[in-house]
Formats: structure tokens, sequence, C-alpha cells
């Protein structure tokens, strides 16, 4: 598991951003002032800091630098890069979990983060039996109660579009937005189109490189539904 | 008028006024620029939890969803009191008596301070024992006192320094105070010292002032320290100078509160 110190003094940030770390795998260790963060990271291991620098002194984060350091603040700071802090970036309250994900998803120190793809999502969705709806690039796939009910992808929809996504957007950043799905484009079960989606694309890619060593192009790409 | 005021030529006179002006904006500057971080500070916890539960609220369990939703109320409610401290302020709205906490109100003081601190290698020590890290007041108004006295102390040092904040509680209360402010809780008071160079501080408040010493940076911390008393005065507190055997420093009386239940 992924541990996080976290130095803030809003303890309403802090249980949220404690709460909804968790949900993605995250450990948060929250203190609130700089000497306990020092404490802490003196005597834990953490894999990143996330620090309110309105409590920090340049010195002070010297304390951390043997962690990969995302930097928060109240004030105006121009976005991305603090004036004092150059080392560390910066993110402006107030910010999303979605920003904070993706900052820390950026450092180097959170691989179980970093490799999230959309597989693995898909699969902790379908066994966790969770509800929700992921934009990935320009294509939303819609799962309901772990099951995927709905993909749509530049103007084509259902399994096929699906197919297109794990093809080609499969490494893109998934984030989780609100909404629901409209309609019912995906009929089979999560774990058996998965099998078929992850054949017919390991066959596409053989395919392409087999074209590709002759100098020509595979123009037979379509996912062509289930197998009987 | 009194004595050294009736020496000034109208030139000086002229000069302490744009500089009293000056200094009155900086203040209001200061107070306006500790209102937002305030304000954004609550804002960041209600914006990073809305956001979630718009985002995600139907994939989450209802123990985290109800969590979150306790989280919004619980910051929506400081914002709201972040606003009826400005109006109590401005005389707009009820006095507002609640507890504050001396560590956070020196953490976000110090915060505010960070780079005038940071550009004159200025250091803070903030020793609270316990007993005596809770005052009751407007938080506003509580800040702004230690705000200007953080800044005087800092400012009267020629060269880095080092201000200690320490605070003790005192048993003793003067009754009228706590029966006019209505705080049954308020079972004393507590006294913080603020301490930085004494020697120079006390240069500083020489009384009389020769005639342009009421200039420049003299001008700002007599004010500074000014607003700090007639601010302690609304709180039903004091605020004295004490020469002791390091030199002056700053003493803040405010009643003394328990903390939040």
């Amino acid at each position: 598991m992924t541990r996080l110190l976290m130095l803030d003094f809003d303890e309403h940030l802090v249980s949220a951003v404690s709460r909804t770390l968790q949900q993605e795998g995250v450990d948060v260790v929250a203190v609130r002032s700089v000497e306990s963060a020092r404490h802490e990271a003196e005597n834990q291991h953490f894999d990143v800091a996330l620090l309110d620098c309105d409590l920090l002194d340049a010195a002070e984060l010297a304390a951390f630098s043997e962690l990969p350091v995302i930097l928060t603040t109240s004030f105006l700071e121009p976005e991305g890069q603090h004036r004092f802090f150059s080392r560390a970036p910066l993110m402006r309250k107030p910010f999303t979990s979605a920003q904070l994900l993706s900052a820390l998803r950026a450092t180097s120190a959170l691989p179980g983060l970093e490799n999230v793809n959309l597989l693995d999502v898909l699969r902790r969705a379908n066994s966790e039996a969770k509800s929700l709806v992921l934009a990935v690039g320009r294509a939303r796939l819609f799962v309901e109660d772990g099951e995927l009910v709905h993909a749509e992808f530049d103007g084509i929809s259902g399994e096929r579009a699906l197919a297109e996504v794990l093809a080609h957007g499969a490494q893109a950043e998934v984030v989780t937005i609100s909404g629901q799905a409209e309609r019912r484009t995906i009929q089979r079960p999560f774990q058996a189109l998965l099998l078929d989606l992850l054949r017919h694309i390991e066959e596409r890619e053989q395919r392409e490189s087999a074209f590709a060593d002759e100098g020509r192009e595979d123009t037979s790409t379509h996912f062509k539904g289930p197998r009987s | 008028m009194d004595t050294a005021e009736r020496t000034l030529g109208p030139e000086l006179r002229q000069r302490i006024a744009a500089s009293f002006h000056r200094q009155h904006l900086e203040a209001t500057g200061r107070l306006l620029a500790s209102i937002a971080h305030d304000v954004r500070s609550a804002v960041a916890s209600i914006v990073y939890s809305a956001d979630f539960l718009d985002t995600r609220g139907g994939s989450v369990q209802e123990d985290v969803l109800r969590a979150m939703a306790h989280d919004i109320a619980e910051a929506s409610r400081r914002l709201s009191l972040t606003v009826d401290s400005l109006l109590d302020c401005a005389r707009l709205g009820p006095a507002i008596s609640v507890p504050v906490s001396l560590r956070e109100v020196m953490s976000r003081a110090q915060g505010l301070l960070r780079s005038f601190y940071r550009d004159g290698a200025h250091s803070l020590r903030v020793e609270l024992v316990a007993g005596a890290e809770w005052v009751r007041g407007n938080p506003v108004v509580v800040e702004q006192i230690f705000v200007n006295l953080l800044l005087s102390a800092a400012e009267c040092a020629e060269a880095a320094s080092l201000v200690i904040v320490s605070a003790q509680s005192t048993p003793s209360s003067v009754p009228f105070v706590a029966e006019a402010l209505s705080v049954p809780s308020a079972t004393g008071m507590v006294e913080v010292r603020v301490r930085g160079d004494g020697a120079l501080l006390a240069q500083r408040f020489a009384d009389p002032l020769p005639g342009a010493a009421y200039e420049g940076e003299v001008v700002g911390l007599r004010l500074a320290v000014a607003d700090a008393e007639a601010a302690a005065a609304t709180q039903g507190g004091r605020l004295s100078l004490d020469h002791g055997a390091e030199g002056l420093s700053f003493v803040v009386r405010l009643p003394r509160s328990e903390g939040p239940r």
C-alpha cells in the first residue's frame, strides 16, 4: 500500500483527502505541524509527502528531501511551482481529488497508482461490484454493479467501442466522472467479455506486427463480437 | 496637542500623516490577506469533498458518503463563522465570542508573515503550555492582534532575530469582563508574551519620542501596537508593554477558554 504523509492544518481537508485516497489504496498519515511531520518522516516509511507550504520554510522543506513532495497553498502562488520551493510541484487550494490523483501519479514514488490503467480499474470495479462512469480520453465507459453496460467512442458504441478503447486508450488517463448510462449496449458478463476482447486485441497486435513486417497496412481491425 | 506634537513642523506633520495612511493601507492589506486565506482554506475542503461526491458519489460506501457530507457541513459552518466574525469587526453583526486556538492563530499568523520573516531571516518559536492554548473571542480579531505583534517584534530588529511567543494561564480574571462578554467558560485569562529584540523594542517605545522618530517604521510600529491594544480591549483583554530584564516585550491578556466541546 502506498503511504502518504500529509501536513495540513485543515482537519476537514485532511479527513476528506484521507478518505478519498484510501479508496485508491493510499494510506494517509496526517499531521498539523512541521515538527510532527519531520518526526513522522524520520520514523516511518513514506512514498510521498503532501505538504501545505503555508506552514513551511525552505529550510524546513529540506527535512523531506528523501521523499517526492507535492506542495499545496492557500495563497495566490503561480499554479505549478512556488516562488520559494522550486523543487516540488505546487497545487493551489482548492483542488479536486482528480487533480490530487493526477499529481500523485506524476510522482515516480507511487507505482501502485502510476500503473493503474483501464483494465485494472475495470477489474477492480467488477470485483467490488461498483457503479461508475469512466472517461478515457474521448471515450466513455459505464459500469453498473461491476458490469460494463455501455461504451461509446468516436460515434461507435457497445463492444466495438470498448475494443477500440482497450486497443488504443488502455494507457490513457482514466478519470471517474458523474453520470449514468442512458442505454445498454453491452449485454455479456464482464469476465467473458474481457477474455474475448483481450484475445481479439492480441490477435490484432500480432496481425499488425505481421503486416508491418511486410510493409502493408492491416484494414481488418474491427471486433466482431462474441465467438460461438 | 501634546508637547511632542507642538514641536513638529507642518512638513513633518504632513509626512507623518502620509506615513500613517500608508501603514493603515498595509494593515488593511494584511487583514484582507488573512481573511482570504481563511476563506480559501474552508472552501478547499468543501470543493474537494463536493467534487468527489459529484464525480464518484454513486460508487462510494454509505458511511464514506455520510462522513464527507459531515465534512462539508463543518467546513461550511467555519466559513459562516468567518463571515460572522467579519460582520462583528465591522460592527454590522452581533459580537462573536468563540473558543480560539492560539496554536492555530500563531500558525496562520506565521503563514501570513512568512515572506516578511523569510526576507529578514527572522524566526519564530511558539511555546504554549497546557491550559493556555485556547482563548475566547472573535477569531479574526484575535488573529489580527498577534499578526500585528509578531510583525512589530520582528520589524524593530535590525538583524535576523528570534521572536518567542510564550503563553501561560493566569488564575484571576476580572469578573465583570466575563459577565459583560457572557462567557461562562472564561475561568481566567491567558497571558501571551511576545518577545523579540527587547532592547531595540524599548528604544522604539521610548517615551517621549523625539520628533523625527515619528516617521517611517516607528510610526508603523506604534500604529500596529495601538491597533492591537484596541483590539485586545474589545475582546475583554489587555495589551501592555513589559519592561523586564531582557528588555521590552508585549504582553497580551485574553479570556481563557476550555476549547470546543
